[in-house]
């Protein structure tokens, strides 16, 4: 059985933008302003990994003994790009945080639209990054919505390594959102570095549903890992889950930490709230909890 | 607390055993959890659990709705055994109340009756074959008004509530005494009287209720011998035939006459048995006197009066006999003191059934001075005592108004019980059977035979004033299920 959206989401899809503009929301909002381009100078901040040699400003080096790259304003629009994370952690189709990165990924891709850029959806696969299509006109609104609603199962693990391999950032500049539950041993850093590399910039969207918020649980019962179908027998779940409460909290910290190191934006979005809403927060640079 | 269907209580168990099954599969069933990675986490850094079985009693909670609706199912009550008095049901077990219709007896129907109206629990003791609803279960015997009255007063005077179920019109009862009343108009033929005479003569009276159209064919037997048969057709009902003299072997010890009456609804007054028996009880009276006596044992089915000389097994005042009945104050070689006057409910020591409900006056009863055994009572004042072979009533009878009481001939007759005087009819009825020389109109019922028995058979039941708890256990569990969704939903949402 194929996932459809609710029947109202095309209509809020379409009242998106009016939503942003009242909200004072765009497109790179969550990551801050858009960096790259050369049109004028912006502002200094600190060089990172991944930096085009040619932004450093080496009279501030020469001054201050520390390198330090240049940013531009740019009057041209950046792409949009969603990433969307599909391994088997994301849920059942059609539920949970299934649901929550499908609707916030049409709703990025539909305001980046309304802004005039273009958009691209990309999946993060085991390879490299997938190019799942890209779209220039707000008219295209039913080809994202069919493109959503086509997607399979969420299966496999979670490779957001091969991110890596990610496009060059075009001159105009790039805002990517990678929607993830970011469940992996170890948060890739090189992921981070390929979002924040040259003129782009990005955010992680760290999807967390309500139910995974409040596990409830027996007071014994036997968990499997959706991707590696490991088993674990829990004698006493109320301990447990007090302290995978802790260990939830510590994980979006750890996420937003990673994001933060390498300037970008970082929110957490839940099922709580309509999807709109939680689009309208993200781009006004709000976490969206 | 008793439960009428203890039985369901077994489900019980099974239930135990379906929770540790549920509780186990439970455990078991791989649960998918999309955040493994962190639980994972958690229970690493977690400290290993105690090795302690999680307590089942919590999930005992689950189980509540289904035990209490089989706790429901098994019938619950409760007794009040000291607040609500003992409930007699007498239940007439009279040849009549054989009578079937749709298959069941007027005892069965009856009780069933008794059981709607009382709208409680109905527990039948000591008489389990009640409850079968078989035709064969109700007695040969018949029961008087008189006796159905006197049991219902004996039971009332000692406090306990009354319900007789029979299926005549009886009278005169307490107003606090039930009746349930089973009748019917189920098509049925009878043998309704017959008798055999010393000449060998034999009487026999048929009846049939009105409609009755097939003929009616009555056959005399003795062992394999036929003795006589004849056929009447339905215009000639009823019947009132004497055959004979009939030529019984001597060897016969019973005659058999039987009616063919194809399938009627009761089957016991079909067939009557005839027993020989070597002589009667002959009791002697003075040429004049004791005439409340005498017209108490002139009622007596089994005895042969006469007054005057002769030899007799019982004789009533002075006279050549191993046994006798006196009367006060002419009781030969006896002192008595002054009569005076005594008023209450009659208490016999050994027949409870003779009881009075209501009190005696009796204007002179003599006080005796030797030890005798007291036999009857008013309060503590003796009223008829036994010296060996003797009977004495302690006041004269014809002078009170003792033998208008229905229990005055009773009394006279237990007088041959208390002085172990059998019955030595020539020709016997079987005790109990309808007999057709000792037939009393009056206790008739619809158009069967009914004989006065002495021995009057009794069915007794004691009905336990019980509340029934199914409903509120339902109720309960009802509740229970409403409280176990709302603290699941409670749960979710917290």
């Amino acid at each position: 059985m194929g996932f459809h959206f609710a029947d109202d989401y095309r209509a809020r899809l379409l009242a998106l933008p009016t939503l942003l503009r009242r909200g004072g929301g765009a497109p790179e909002g969550a990551a801050g302003a858009l960096k790259g381009g050369r049109i004028e100078f912006k502002d200094h901040r600190p060089y990172v990994q991944g930096d085009d040699p040619r932004d450093i400003d080496w009279n501030s080096w020469l001054r201050l003994d520390a390198l330090v790259t240049k940013e531009y304003s740019r009057d041209e629009a950046p792409e949009v790009m969603v990433i969307l994370d599909r391994s088997a952690s994301m849920g059942i189709t059609g539920e949970g945080k299934d649901r929550i990165a499908r609707e916030i990924a049409g709703g990025l891709l539909y305001a980046g639209l309304s802004a005039r850029c273009p958009v691209t959806a990309v999946l993060s696969a085991e390879g490299g990054p997938v190019t799942l299509g890209t779209w220039r006109t707000h008219r295209k609104v039913d080809e994202i919505i069919a493109m959503l609603e086509g997607l399979g199962e969420c299966d496999g693990s979670t490779h957001l390594t091969g991110l890596r391999h990610l496009k060059p950032v075009a001159a105009t500049g790039r805002v990517a959102f990678l929607v993830s539950d970011f469940l992996v041993e170890s948060l890739p850093a090189e992921v981070a570095v390929a979002l924040a590399r040259g003129a782009g910039t990005g955010c992680f969207v760290h999807v967390v549903s309500e139910a995974e918020r409040a596990p409830s649980l027996p007071a014994a019962c036997t968990l499997v890992d959706p991707e590696s179908s490991a088993r674990m027998f829990v004698p006493q779940s109320s301990a447990l889950v007090a302290a995978y409460a802790e260990e939830l909290a510590s994980h979006e910290e750890a996420v937003a930490a990673l994001a933060r190191r390498h300037g970008l934006g970082a929110a957490v979005v839940t099922d709580a709230k309509p999807f709109d809403r939680t689009v309208q927060a993200l781009l006004a640079g709000k976490r969206s909890r | 607390m008793g439960f009428l269907r203890p039985e369901a209580l077994a489900i019980l168990p099974g239930l135990l055993l379906l929770l540790l099954w549920a509780r186990a599969r439970r455990r078991r069933r791989p649960r998918r959890q999309t955040t493994y990675l962190l639980f994972a986490r958690a229970q690493q850094k977690m400290p290993p659990p105690p090795r302690r079985r999680t307590p089942i009693l919590t999930e005992l909670w689950w189980l509540l709705p289904a035990v209490l609706t089989t706790l429901a199912t098994a019938g619950p009550y409760l007794t009040a055994d000291e607040l609500a008095p003992e409930v007699v049901v007498l239940v007439d077990r009279s040849a009549s109340m054989a009578t079937r219709l749709d298959g069941r007896n007027r005892i069965v129907r009856g009780l069933d009756r008794l059981r709607s109206e009382l709208d409680a629990p109905l527990r039948l003791e000591g008489v389990p074959e009640l409850t079968t609803g078989s035709v064969e279960r109700a007695s040969p015997r018949s029961v008087t008004d008189g006796e159905l009255r006197m049991q219902a007063a004996v039971h009332h005077d000692a406090g306990r509530r009354v319900v007789v179920v029979t299926d005549r019109e009886l009278s005169g009862l307490p107003d606090e005494v039930g009746i349930v009343r089973v009748g019917d108009v189920a098509p049925n033929a009878g043998i309704v009287a017959c008798g055999l005479d010393v000449d060998g003569r034999l009487l026999v009276r048929a009846g049939a209720t009105p409609g009755w159209s097939r003929p009616l064919t009555v056959r005399v037997t003795a062992g394999a011998t036929g003795l006589a048969s004849s056929t009447f057709a339905a215009k000639d009902l009823p019947i009132r035939q004497v055959f004979g003299p009939l030529d019984v072997p001597s060897d016969s010890a019973e005659v058999v006459v039987s009616l063919d009456s194809n399938d009627d609804a009761n089957p016991l007054d079909d067939r009557v048995v005839l027993v020989r028996k070597s002589a009667s009880v002959r009791v002697g009276f003075p040429p004049r006197g004791y005439d409340a006596i005498y017209r108490a044992f002139v009622a007596h089915p089994e005895v042969q009066v006469f007054r005057g000389d002769g030899p007799c097994a019982l004789r009533i005042g002075p006279g050549p006999s191993a046994r006798h009945v006196f009367v006060a104050p002419r009781i030969p070689g006896t002192s008595l003191g002054s009569p005076g006057p005594v008023r209450g409910p009659m208490i016999f020591q050994d027949a409870p059934a003779l009881a009075s409900r209501e009190p005696l006056a009796l204007p002179a009863v003599y006080p005796v001075t030797e030890n005798h055994d007291v036999l009857a009572r008013i309060g503590e004042t003796p009223i008829l005592v036994r010296d060996g072979d003797r009977i004495v009533f302690l006041q004269d009878p014809d002078s009170c108004d003792w033998p208008r009481h229905p229990s005055f001939p009773l009394v006279c007759a237990q007088c041959l019980l208390w002085l172990e005087i059998g019955s030595d009819q020539l020709w016997a009825v079987r005790s109990g059977e309808p007999g057709g020389a000792v037939l009393d109109p009056a206790a008739t019922v619809g158009p069967f035979a009914a004989v006065t028995s002495w021995g009057a058979p009794r069915a007794a039941a004691v009905l336990d004033e019980r509340t029934p708890l199914a409903p509120w256990l339902l109720v309960l569990a009802a509740l229970a299920l409403v409280a176990m969704e709302w603290i699941g939903a409670r749960r979710a949402t917290a």
